[in-house]
């Protein structure tokens, strides 16, 4: 009996001025046909992240208001159904991760072949996270990784953040600013959105 | 009820043998609940409890039977429970609430019948019906705190016979644990007893004082003072309350006062229960008031006091063994269900005090000691390891799913007739079915503590009580701060209880509106959104494992090891995921039922929170337009009546509390703390729920319509492409796409099995049942989700919800509402760049506008927005493709998600095609549509004519191709002096596809010049596509503009060397004193014109053409003139030069002019042919000419100074001066070779002009032509170099091939040489007579001047100049030519002034000393004789010669027709015939000469004679005067003459004949005379008149000095001595 256990269904990093600049959709297990596909289409994903903003806005409200801090992980922000989840992480100068976490994304089974942090940790992580579901700080490495791969974006000379997320009022012309078209940080993401399971520490 | 108090209750046990409580319960019940308890927690603060609620419980009843589930009877309903009681079934059961109790109650569960009586419990109502089964683990009855023993003792002798005695047997029974035994068990359940004496009215003990003084110590000081007083009366024997107490306080014991007694006021009590006898003795002891306060006082401190004492005792005793058990957690065999139950206990009895945050505390732990516990087992893998087993499975969820399979599999043999078996089984399992349909959390749902106490309980069940029990503790606590008034009204309600019993509770409570903590709620959802992922998760491991199970003895599963992946029966997984999405969907409402309240203020202008028609009249005008159909369509439906209305307003409390409240919601309660959290989080539920239908849905094919989007993200796909480049999705794609396709074909085909089965939901069930319905149901969810998120300002969501809106009225073909929400949530997505969602949406709204027919909305917002935003995808697209080249790798790994480009074909034909309907234009930025804009290479000129094109490449970001019409173009020269522009067009339609495209566009108009383009434009019927540009701004430098802008947009023209072209020349030959021309020269080139018609313009400001004198020479005689300078031409055959010449005038002196011309003309091979060229020439004099005249007696002498007017040399070539009537001139040799004139050394030409002979008998008239003319043949330097450049480059473009750009070389080059010579060089020039071509190549860059030809044009072009220059360093000029033909000529008028006289003077020596031949200088010494030398003193004899002549007085003889007024004046033909006076003086210095003779005198010139014989004319000898002079020198040296002054003497009366003349020259004035004074320049050499000198040379001179012996005077014939010029010292 397999067990299927979470894996995350998107990756959404989102600008300051809450325009996406990188969304990737990692295909969940289908076990009535037995293959991988994404559960929702593109454009479901893409919702899911847009509505996801409002509770960053509260938080960020909330944080400031009691001078919590500026940064970090938001947890939860939506269930989306009894299968799909957001999780959200702000860094502080105002990007968005958002990770859409598919509670069944995967069988267990098939992750051991991948055996992609196949420690017997991580599987039994993994196999409470089937049972109880996400714990808080599940998503911490996540988030940590794409940070990581963020911060080495923003290290490329090539990368003008100011392109993406024009501070207000300075890119009238450019529009909410570009999406991330950086190769290796796609490749990051990928990376993170393919590795992680429940229990997984580090990501990159 | 009063749920949130209900919990909190804490039980008080009374037992009244003699029926009193009837008579205390009045006094009582409205002191209740106990206020302000203060409990000093063992590990906490200090801890107060508000209020605390007492459950009187009559002894008789079975207290056991008040079993855990009674803490929490019922689902602890929403904030507005302040609805109905537990007892009032029959008013919760609307709530769909309690009639899921209710309905559970007859289900199989043991359970206490004792439900309905969870809160007060009228005396006897209650049977003790079950047995009290003790259990072995405390904390699972609910004992009571205290006991109280209601005693009624009238007198002491019956508290001595009896009463005493049924005191004692009670406390026995009912006190074991005082004082014997502290067994653990008997410590949770601790209580504590009072005994309460209960004072009849007319008994004996009525009149008794409370207590004699003497034992007043242990009550309160004031019950003391007056109890002093009555102690008089009874003197020692003490009253029943001190015997009771005295008896049963047990002195022992540390003063705890177990007795209180209370007096029942004589009116309280029942006629029928009043004693008639009244005690004989009177004590005349009444009860006041205060009295009667201060018992009570006494009997509720009591209260509070020993339920404290009681709690502190239970609270201990758990903590204790919590320690206990946690210590021994990691034991072998330490069951978690134990310590759960017992944590519970302890987390219980705080609840029941009303520490209801340490109760949640405790269960929050629990939660997740149990999360731990489950980690650990699943690590261990063991489940026995540690903690305990739970059940793996649910029975009830095994059942369930049982159920759903079989039905399934009689359904799949009928499967048309799925719906009867469906109905069919939910009449039969009814009591299933309704498991999880209404209420799933419930905390009462099953006897879980028994369960757990069992061990018996599964994962899911447990996690469904721990978050039961929360809930309802949060629930509590979110209605925890409820105001006074509502506690009051609570009391009062359990007061009428009291008196009415269980009379039914007709009015609806009292709404508790004031009381939600809000943020609690917002918890109790948010929890809610964390648990049911959780437990759907935990449901089906339930299931499967359950069902695994249950099939292994069937031998159908090899193992059920978890690693070993067993393929769900497709069945089953499709039911495991019906239960699943049933249970989560079923929580969702559950959950937001309870936290519905009024306090939250759903915006009236959508949706309200009630059912369905209410919804119908609440919402606004397009939603009401949109629904009909379909509600009407739900409401006929019979038996389907739930479905419109739960689904709005899940009908829960809070919809009952708000109905009556009517339009109160919106009123006031905004921005309440935690108002939008909550409505956050609910919104976040109904999305769940939404979501949870969706997905089901999703498996019958009803779609909410994002599966079917036109732009489903096809790029997903893409993305997924490149991701599969490496090793894990390989396959993934085209599974992708398989299921992109099984989305919308699947569910008729081999759909995966669909079934009802397990769907439990009422709801969701009857949603699923059909299509109809499920639309409705998601719709009002998306609906209510949108507006809860609209009270939480969470805009993006509204917007997200909006959309979902939009796409299921989109999907369902209702297109109204579609593009109604379309409107409104389109901009948001694009403002903030998601685009994905945007476009895809532009392409749903345009196909809703389209279906609307509101073709301009359709056009000018949809599509066209849709048009743009798809091309500027398609450009980032570009863009990013192009960087990523740059970049080199492979490729993108598809971060951005590009639109499907087959999803917007075809809106461009329909934006064309549509847009001929609409009225006005359609206009569009050509950016929009079109990057890469540029003009690519340089225009190409058509051979043999004069026309050219450009070639537009653009680069279409459009899907489709379309076809437009026109394509033009403007290009403008935005240099000084005219603004020149040239439209630009395509031949005919163009077709433009996506992609790149060129198009050419023709001109036939040349202008030459660099141009830029401003304006394009590509229309088609309706729309154009148009382009502008500000001329002259920088062309993009960096990449985020380059969109809007133009890539090279600058255009070179030239003309061809044989285009027609239009050349102005000023004359050749200039006149100063007539209008000049322009020469206007066109010449036709290669055209062979039919028609022409030149315009020419003046250009120049103060230039007048004089049109009407302009001329047309050669044989090409123009068809018609017509005014405003234009002429038309017939036909002109090639290589003919038309030339005009056009006089001109300016006001005032001017440099150059500037003439536009143009010419439209036809030619053989077409027509429209169009030339404009505005030249300038210069007309500035290049000369400038002095005159200086000298007047002899018979000549004048004129000197021309001819210099230069410009910096540049002229060369002089020739000179004349033209005679006249009166005149000629004759010049000496003139020079072999042409002068060059500097600007610095002008040339001299000298003429002599002499009147012609016989002229004196001319008469002189108005026509006679006095004024002689200066004819100048000139060349400028700066002309022949000009020349000179212009034929070498031109021969040696001709030799290079390049002939064509003869035109465009010459005049780049020309303008260079104008500027670039510097004077020197020009001086130089002239000295040398070569060219230094070194300033053509310094500085010069020739690629650029060429650049706008093409670069294989510039580079040849530069490469030409590069060599011309080097060939030719020095251009040498020709040798000029001696002939004036061919230059250009200046002829200037020169008047001959006219002189009235011109005297002459001269004197001559009459006898010259002869003494030496030293000759004098100076020219004229003709007196002199050769100039002798002349001695100092010497007397010269001298003759003054004075001659006049009339010659030169040229005036005409009538006044009236004198032109020069101011030369001569008037009246000269009179001074002609008149004498004239004149006077001379001759003077010298007088250190100078010594003049002699007459100096000074007058002279008469005599008038002509009127016949005009030359005689009068000059003077003759004899009016010549001869006077005689002595000259003596003074001084030795060169002596000038002395000088002669000739003055006009004025004599009176010839002023008189004179004054009638009237001339300006003055009264008698003769106007000018000039005096030659020949002596002028010449001297006399003088010398001193010492022949020999003597001296002598010893000091005997005057002074010491050497003296002069002897001189001897000079003399011609030698030596003579001085007479007696001896001087002797």
């Amino acid at each position: 009996m397999a067990t299927a256990i979470p894996s995350i269904a998107c990756l959404g990093v989102i600008g300051r001025n809450n325009n996406p600049l990188h969304i990737q959709i990692f295909p969940s297990y289908d076990p009535a046909t037995n293959t991988f596909a994404p559960i929702r289409t593109p454009l479901q994903f893409s919702l899911i992240l847009y509505s996801a903003l409002d509770v960053f806005d509260l938080r960020s409200r909330q944080n400031t208001s009691s001078g919590v801090g500026l940064s970090g992980d938001l947890g939860l922000l939506h269930a989306v159904d009894e299968r799909l989840a957001a999780y959200g992480f702000e860094t502080n100068t105002g990007t968005k991760f958002v990770a859409v976490v598919d509670m069944r994304g995967r069988r267990i089974d098939s992750r051991t072949a991948a055996s992609v942090a196949g420690t017997q940790a991580a599987l039994a992580a993994a196999a409470t996270a089937g049972v109880v579901g996400l714990r808080e700080g599940e998503m911490k490495p996540v988030f940590k990784a794409m940070q990581t791969a963020y911060i080495r974006l923003l290290q490329n000379p090539f990368y003008d953040p100011d392109e993406h997320s024009p501070l207000p009022g300075t890119g009238t012309t450019g529009g909410p600013g570009k999406r991330i078209t950086n190769k290796r940080f796609g490749e990051d993401l990928r990376r993170i959105g393919e590795g992680w399971t429940p229990g997984v520490t580090n990501l990159l | 009820m009063e749920q949130p108090f209900s919990s909190s209750k804490v039980t008080v046990e009374y037992f009244d043998p003699h029926d009193v409580y009837k008579l205390l319960a009045p006094g009582l019940i409205p002191r209740l609940p106990l206020r302000d308890l203060h409990w000093q927690s063992h590990a906490g603060p200090l801890r107060s409890i508000n209020t605390l609620h007492v459950e009187l419980v009559p002894a008789g009843a079975d207290v056991s039977a008040v079993l855990s589930p009674l803490t929490s009877p019922n689902p602890p309903k929403a904030a507005g429970a302040g609805g109905g009681r537990s007892d009032s079934p029959a008013a919760s059961r609307d709530d769909g609430f309690s009639t899921a109790s209710v309905g559970g109650r007859p289900g199989s569960i043991d359970r206490p019948e004792s439900m309905g009586s969870a809160t007060l419990r009228p005396p006897g109502a209650v049977a003790g019906a079950g047995k009290e089964r003790r259990h072995q683990i405390p904390g699972l009855r609910r004992t009571p705190y205290l006991k109280v023993l209601l005693v009624r003792c009238d007198d002491n002798d019956t508290y001595k016979s009896t009463t005493r005695a049924e005191i004692r047997e009670w406390i026995k029974t009912h006190t074991p644990a005082q004082g014997k035994s502290t067994s653990t068990a008997e410590n949770h359940d601790a209580f504590e007893w009072l005994i309460i004496h209960v004072v009849i009215p007319n008994t004996v003990a009525a009149t008794q004082p409370r207590m004699t003084g003497s034992k007043a110590a242990d009550s309160s000081s004031d019950v003391t003072t007056k109890s002093s007083t009555t102690s008089r009366w009874r003197g020692g024997s003490s009253t029943l309350l001190e015997k009771l107490r005295s008896d049963f306080n047990g002195g022992s014991k540390s003063g705890v006062d177990h007795v209180a007694q209370i007096r029942i006021g004589i009116n309280d009590v029942p006629y029928d229960h009043l004693p008639r006898v009244v005690p004989a003795v009177p004590t005349g002891y009444m009860e006041t008031e205060q009295d009667a306060e201060n018992a009570w006082m006494d009997l509720i401190g009591k209260f509070k006091e020993l339920i404290l004492s009681s709690f502190d005792m239970r609270v201990s005793q758990y903590e204790e063994d919590i320690k206990e058990k946690d210590a021994q957690r990691s034991l072998p065999g330490w069951n978690f269900c134990t310590f759960f139950i017992l944590k519970e206990g302890l987390a219980r009895g705080f609840e029941s005090v009303g520490l209801v945050e340490d109760a949640l505390v405790g269960y929050d732990e629990l939660s997740v000691r149990l999360d731990n516990i489950m980690q650990e087992q699943a690590i261990s893998g063991s489940a026995e390891a540690h903690g305990g087993a739970l059940l793996s499975f649910t029975d009830e969820l095994r059942d369930l799913a049982q159920r759903a399979l079989a039905q399934v599999a009689r359904g799949n043999m009928e499967f048309e007739d799925v719906e009867a078996v469906d109905l069919q089984s939910r009449e039969g399992e009814g009591g299933y079915l309704n498991r999880f349909d209404k209420i799933p959390i419930s905390s009462t749902k099953k006897p879980y503590r028994e369960l757990i106490l069992a061990n018996n309980v599964s994962l899911f069940d447990f996690r469904c009580y721990i978050f039961a029990r929360q809930i309802s503790l949060l629930l509590r606590l979110g209605n925890a701060w409820s105001t006074r008034e509502e506690l009051l009204a609570k009391l009062k309600e359990q007061q009428e209880s009291v008196l009415h019993g269980v009379a039914p509770r007709a009015p609806p409570p009292k709404p508790t509106d004031e009381s939600e903590n809000l943020s609690r709620l917002a918890e109790i959802c948010g929890r809610a959104l964390e648990f049911i992922p959780a437990v759907s998760q935990a449901i089906r491991r339930d299931i499967v494992s359950a069902m695994t199970r249950a099939e292994k003895p069937k031998g159908k599963s090899n193992g059920d090891g978890d690693d070993k992946p067993l393929p769900l029966d497709p069945m089953l997984s499709e039911i495991v995921d019906n239960i699943a999405a049933s249970f989560a969907f079923s929580v969702a409402q559950q959950i937001l039922a309870q936290t519905s309240t009024k306090a939250l203020p759903i915006p009236p202008s959508t949706l309200t929170p009630g059912d369905g028609h209410e919804q119908k009249t609440a919402i606004p005008e397009p939603k009401t337009m949109m629904h009909p159909a379909r509600s009407t369509s739900l409401n006929v439906r019979p038996g389907q009546q739930r479905s419109p209305h739960s689904p709005v307003g899940f009908p829960g409390p809070g919809r009952r509390s708000s109905l009556p409240e009517g339009g109160d919601p919106a009123g006031g309660h905004f921005l309440r703390a935690g108002l939008e959290e909550l409505a956050a989080r609910r919104a976040e539920l109904y999305t769940l729920s939404r979501n949870v239908l969706e997905e089901c849905g999703k498996k019958r094919g009803w779609t909410d319509g994002w599966a079917s989007v036109p732009i489903v993200g096809e790029s997903g796909i893409a993305d997924m492409d490149d991701v599969s480049l490496d090793d894990v999705d390989l396959d993934d794609d085209a599974p992708a796409v398989e299921t992109d396709e099984t989305k919308k074909g699947a569910p008729e085909k081999d759909a995966p099995p669909v079934s009802m089965a397990g769907l439990d939901n009422e709801l969701l069930r009857t949603a699923l049942d059909n299509k109809d319905d499920f639309y409705r149901l998601y719709e009002t969810l998306t609906d209510k989700a949108l507006r809860h998120y609209t009270v939480a300002s969470h805009s993006q969501s509204v917007h997200a919800n909006m959309a979902d809106l939009a796409i299921l009225k989109y999907h369902l073909q209702e297109y109204e509402a579609a593009a109604f929400h379309f409107f409104r949530t389109i901009p948001f997505f694009g403002e903030s760049g998601w685009s994905l969602l945007e476009l895809s949406m532009l392409v749903m709204y345009a196909k809703c506008l389209k279906e609307l027919r509101r073709m301009d909305d359709y056009v000018n917002k949809a599509l066209l927005k849709l048009l743009c935003k798809a091309a500027a995808a398609e450009h980032d697209k570009i863009q990013q493709s192009s960087s990523l080249r740059v970049g080199s790798g492979p490729k993108s790994i598809g971060q951005k998600q590009y639109p499907e480009r087959s999803a917007i074909s075809g809106f461009l034909a329909d934006l064309l095609t549509v847009s001929t309907s609409l009225e006005k234009e359609v206009k569009i930025p050509l950016t929009s549509f079109f990057c890469d804009v540029e003009i690519e290479g340089s225009p190409v000129y058509d051979d043999g004519q004069d026309s050219f094109s450009l070639c537009l490449k653009m680069r279409s970001l459009l899907v489709d191709e379309f076809e437009a019409q026109v394509v033009g173009m403007r290009i403008v020269n935005p240099a000084a002096g005219g603004h020149k522009e040239i439209w630009l067009r395509s031949k005919g339609p163009v077709v433009i596809k996506s992609g790149r495209n060129k198009v050419w566009l023709q001109s036939s108009a040349i202008m030459a010049g660099t141009y830029e383009v401003d304006q394009i434009y590509l229309s088609n019927n309706k729309v154009s596509l148009h382009f502008e540009r500000e001329i002259g701004q920088p062309t993009a430098v960096d990449k985020s503009s380059a969109l809007s802008e133009l890539k090279n947009p600058r255009v070179t023209l030239y003309q061809r060397a044989r285009s027609l072209d239009v050349e102005l020349v000023a004359a050749r030959d200039l006149y100063l004193d007539r209008p000049n021309s322009l020469d206007l020269e066109v010449l036709t080139g290669w055209n062979s014109i039919t028609a022409a018609e030149i315009k020419v313009k003046s250009a120049t400001g103060g230039l007048r053409l004089l049109m009407s004198e302009a001329a047309v020479s050669g044989e090409h005689k123009p068809t018609k003139r017509a005014d405003g300078g234009s002429f038309s031409f017939g036909p002109v055959p090639e290589d003919t030069t038309l030339k005009i010449s056009i006089p001109y005038k300016v006001e005032q002196d001017m440099l150059s002019v500037a003439i536009k011309v143009e010419v439209s003309y036809a030619t053989d091979r077409g027509e429209g042919f169009s030339f404009a060229k505005t030249t300038s020439v210069p007309v500035a004099l290049a000369l400038g000419v002095n005159v200086q005249d000298v007047f002899k007696h018979d000549a004048l002498f004129s000197r021309f100074t001819v210099s230069t007017a410009t910096a540049s040399p002229l060369r002089l070539f020739k000179s004349e001066l033209l005679a006249s009537d009166l005149f000629e001139s004759s010049f000496g040799a003139p020079p072999s070779n042409p002068v060059m004139v500097f600007p610095k050394q002008p040339a001299g030409l000298l003429y002599k002009i002499t009147r012609k002979p016989g002229s004196e008998n001319i008469k002189i008239t108005p026509k006679t032509k006095k004024t002689m003319f200066l004819k100048i043949y000139y060349s400028v330097l700066q002309d022949e170099i000009e020349a000179l450049f212009e034929e070498s480059l031109g021969r040696e473009l001709e030799g290079s091939g390049l002939g064509e750009y003869s035109k465009l070389v010459v005049s780049t080059v020309l303008a260079w040489v104008q500027t670039g010579l510097t004077p020197a060089e020009l001086e130089s020039c002239g000295l040398l007579g070569e060219v230094s071509t070194g300033f053509l190549s310094r500085g010069v860059k020739w690629d650029k001047l060429f650049s706008g030809m093409g670069t294989t044009a510039q580079e040849k072009l530069a490469g030409f100049m590069t060599d011309w220059l080097q060939k030719h360093t020095k251009l040498s000029l020709p040798q000029p030519k001696t002939s004036v033909e061919g230059t250009k000529s200046l002829l200037i008028p020169v008047d001959i002034p006219s002189i009235t006289i011109v005297h002459t003077a001269d004197i001559r020596f009459s006898e010259l000393p002869s003494v030496t031949a030293a000759d004098e200088s100076g020219g004229g010494a003709e007196g002199g004789g050769g100039g002798g030398v002349v001695c100092v003193n010497q007397l010269l004899p001298a003759t003054l010669h004075l001659k006049w002549t009339r010659i030169w007085d040229t005036g005409s003889t009538t006044p009236e027709s004198t032109t020069g007024a101011g030369v001569g004046g008037g009246g000269r033909s009179e001074f002609m015939g008149e004498d004239l006076e004149f006077s001379y003086e001759v003077t010298a210095p007088s250190d100078t000469w010594l003049l002699g003779g007459r100096r000074k005198g007058h002279f008469v010139i005599p008038a002509v004679e009127a016949d005009g014989s030359g005689g009068g004319l000059t003077s003759t000898p004899d009016t010549e005067a001869d006077i005689p002079l002595l000259l003596v020198p003074l001084r030795e040296g060169w002596l000038p003459f002395p000088t002669v002054d000739i003055r006009e003497v004025k004599s009176n009366n010839k002023e008189e004949s004179s004054t009638g003349s009237g001339s300006g020259s003055g009264g008698g004035g003769h106007g000018h005379c000039e005096i030659d004074y020949r002596n002028v320049g010449e001297t006399v050499r003088v010398i001193a008149d010492r022949a020999r000198v003597t001296l002598s040379l010893d000091a005997s001179g005057p002074g010491g000095g050497p003296l002069v012996l002897e001189s001897e005077r000079w003399s011609g014939d030698g030596l003579e001595l001085g007479g007696g010029g001896r001087v002797v010292a």
